[in-house]
């Protein structure tokens, strides 16, 4: 489990990249990746290395949309097909985009 | 360079040795051509001077033996001869001798032989070394060759075409096929074919087959719909292969019950509907491009339904065989092929290859030849022996953690998945049921055991306070355990897997909770595990005043 963050050379964009099983052993790191002050207009988690994610995930995402501001768009990408799932029976993609 | 002098006076050769050494070349003697030649065998020398004259065995014997020794690999012999006239010059020549000095030997002469004859010799060696160069390569490449072919006939993992409901010929033109033929069954009965001409034939074309046959199986072994297979292999060639390249190709799946068939075609001749009482019934016509060709949302995936009745029959074919020319230049084309077929016979595939073997004898063939019967059978009972076997084992599978394995294992789920059976119906759904496991893995620990409050949730702050109560709590905890348990009883009902996680917490208020699994929580960031059970499994229940909760996951979705 690890998170790791980027930021376009335009600082317009974050991108949060989450590493294993995304889950409660994330909160700390996930909520510091993007409470640094800073805002940005728009955030992409990428979802690419993980292989699991848990309700606690799904929270965390929440709580981030909430510390953001609703109008900040969160795009979340390249899920694997198991956990895109459970964003669709969570219903996030009314809150979140997905690409 | 080093010179063999072959003379049977002694002076002469002193004579030649002091020339050689001024020159600052090595020599040896041989007093005789029986010595020349055993000289020529041990010292491998560079350059031969050769008398004519000499006792034992004379100069043109020497030669002949010696050229007939060396075969191929090139070693000048200069004949020294006192005699002028043209007989024993011809004589030299026949016996095989390069070129020739008069003697008494000058030396500005001798030396420009030697250069030029040294010339010759380093083209000769280069050649040679050439030759043995191209031997190596081909014989390089044909391993490789064996190699490329190991691969792809795994890749094309033929198995399946056995089936009753396959007949099939392939014939490729060479080693390697440009036109694939794969099947697979249908995870919930029925199968898949895919058949697919490359554009060309030979290795480059048969490269393609290794991303379509690994994208075909990975997708029919998950019972994928056919469109979405046709979508994937498109994308997949279309990412894979070069511009010009791409791949004709049909796309079909057999229902279980044998009488439909839904088909995606791009490219590849016309098939047809086959009765083996009547003949020709339909043509299945070509609606798309080849595979490879349009990229991401142009491709088109609309497919094509037929119904089979009982004795039908559905040929695809690729262009190898209608294209095929005999003897006389003319081409064996469509007309052909539809005549042979709509005879009426029991095996309308042998029929076709025969009359087709008869039309191109004494020609070779140009292109690879492909053709496929599917069968309107019913498919019989598709899964494997062994399969069935695990899917009849009745299983339970416990995990016991006491308070101090629960402080010591941070994902015990995760662990125990990695122990999960791994029979084909269970691994379909191992990600799935893993999640289900974990929610109720946290439930039981958080609130059952660790008595966590969720409502703390509702902010950024309390989310980060719960999780830090429950690091806290967990290290301070005592006594208390969790035990999961799940079980399999086919002998009950094959597609249910019974989940069971109970703590030796004090429970909690079941009505709620059980509310909580139909409650909207849209917009909450907690309370959302027990949802998430609810909709991935079937028959939530709690049992013990809440510290057991007991679900069904169903095996038989999709």
């Amino acid at each position: 489990m690890s998170v790791s963050k980027k930021e376009r050379s335009d600082k317009s964009e974050l991108i949060i990249s989450i590493t294993g099983t995304f889950d409660f052993n994330c909160v700390q790191d996930f909520r510091a990746s993007y409470s640094n002050g800073e805002k940005y207009k728009s955030y992409t988690i990428d979802m690419s290395n993980v292989d699991h994610i848990d309700s606690s995930a799904l929270g965390m995402l929440l709580n981030m949309k909430k510390s953001v501001g609703e109008g900040v768009v969160i795009s979340i990408s390249n899920c694997k097909p198991n956990i895109k799932k459970i964003f669709m029976i969570s219903r996030f993609d009314k809150k979140f985009n997905f690409s | 360079m080093k010179v063999l002098i072959v003379d049977d006076q002694k002076t002469n050769r002193q004579i030649l040795a002091w020339i050689l050494e001024g020159l600052g070349h090595d020599y040896i003697e041989a007093e005789n051509g029986k010595v020349a030649v055993e000289m020529v065998l041990a010292e491998s020398p560079d350059l031969i001077l050769m008398d004519v004259i000499m006792p034992v065995m004379d100069g043109y014997d020497a030669t002949k033996e010696i050229k007939s020794l060396l075969g191929d690999q090139y070693i000048p012999v200069i004949f020294l001869t006192g005699l002028n006239d043209e007989k024993t010059l011809i004589k030299c020549l026949e016996s095989g001798g390069d070129d020739f000095l008069s003697k008494p030997v000058d030396e500005i002469v001798l030396q420009a032989k030697m250069k030029a004859h040294s010339r010759t010799r380093e083209l000769n060696e280069q050649v040679r070394k050439k030759n043995d160069e191209l031997v190596y390569l081909h014989n390089r490449l044909q391993q490789e060759h064996s190699m490329g072919e190991h691969v792809l006939t795994n890749a094309m993992n033929d198995g399946f075409l056995d089936s009753p409901n396959i007949s099939h010929f392939i014939s490729p033109a060479s080693l390697f096929n440009g036109d694939v033929l794969l099947a697979a069954p249908k995870p919930s009965g029925g199968l898949y074919v895919f058949l697919g001409d490359f554009t060309g034939h030979g290795l480059a074309a048969s490269i393609g087959a290794i991303p379509v046959s690994q994208a075909f199986y990975a997708m029919t072994a998950k019972g994928l719909p056919l469109t979405e297979i046709a979508f994937t292999l498109n994308a997949s060639l279309c990412r894979f292969l070069p511009d010009h390249m791409f791949c004709a190709a049909v796309l079909l799946e057999l229902n279980q019950a044998g009488d439909m068939a839904k088909i995606w075609s791009g490219g590849l001749p016309d098939g047809l509907v086959i009765n083996s009482d009547s003949g020709i019934k339909g043509e299945v016509v070509s609606q798309h491009m080849p595979l490879g060709i349009l990229e991401g949302d142009e491709f088109e995936d609309d497919f094509e339904l037929i119904k089979l009745a009982s004795g039908d029959s559905l040929f695809f074919y690729t262009d190898g065989i209608t294209e095929g020319v005999s003897n006389e230049g003319l081409m064996f084309g469509e007309d052909r092929l539809k005549a042979l077929l709509n005879k009426h016979s029991d095996n309308p595939l042998e029929q076709l290859i025969e009359g087709f073997h008869q039309f191109k004898v004494g020609t070779e063939q140009e292109d690879d030849v492909s053709v496929v019967q599917i069968k309107a059978l019913p498919s019989s009972d598709l899964q494997s022996s062994e399969e069935l076997e695990h899917d009849t084992l009745p299983w339970t599978v416990t995990m016991r953690l006491n308070a101090s394995e629960l402080k010591k294992h941070t994902d015990p789920v995760s662990q125990l998945f990695l122990m999960f059976p791994k029979n084909r119906r269970l691994k379909m759904h191992s990600d799935v049921i893993r999640s289900i496991v974990a929610e109720m893995f946290s439930n039981s620990l958080e609130h059952g055991l660790l008595g966590l409050d969720s409502a703390l949730k509702a902010t950024d702050d309390g989310f980060l306070e719960y999780y830090e109560q429950r690091a806290a709590r967990l290290v301070s905890l005592e006594d208390g355990e969790i035990s999961v348990m799940l079980e399999y009883q086919p002998t009950v009902d094959k597609n249910t897997l019974k989940i069971q996680i109970s703590d030796s917490g004090s429970g909690f208020d079941v009505k709620k909770a059980e509310a909580a699994i139909n409650e909207n929580t849209d917009d909450l960031s907690y309370g959302r595990g027990l949802a998430l059970i609810g909709s991935l499994a079937k028959n939530v229940c709690f049992s013990n005043g809440g510290a057991t909760i007991e679900v069904c996951f169903d095996l038989s979705a999709v």
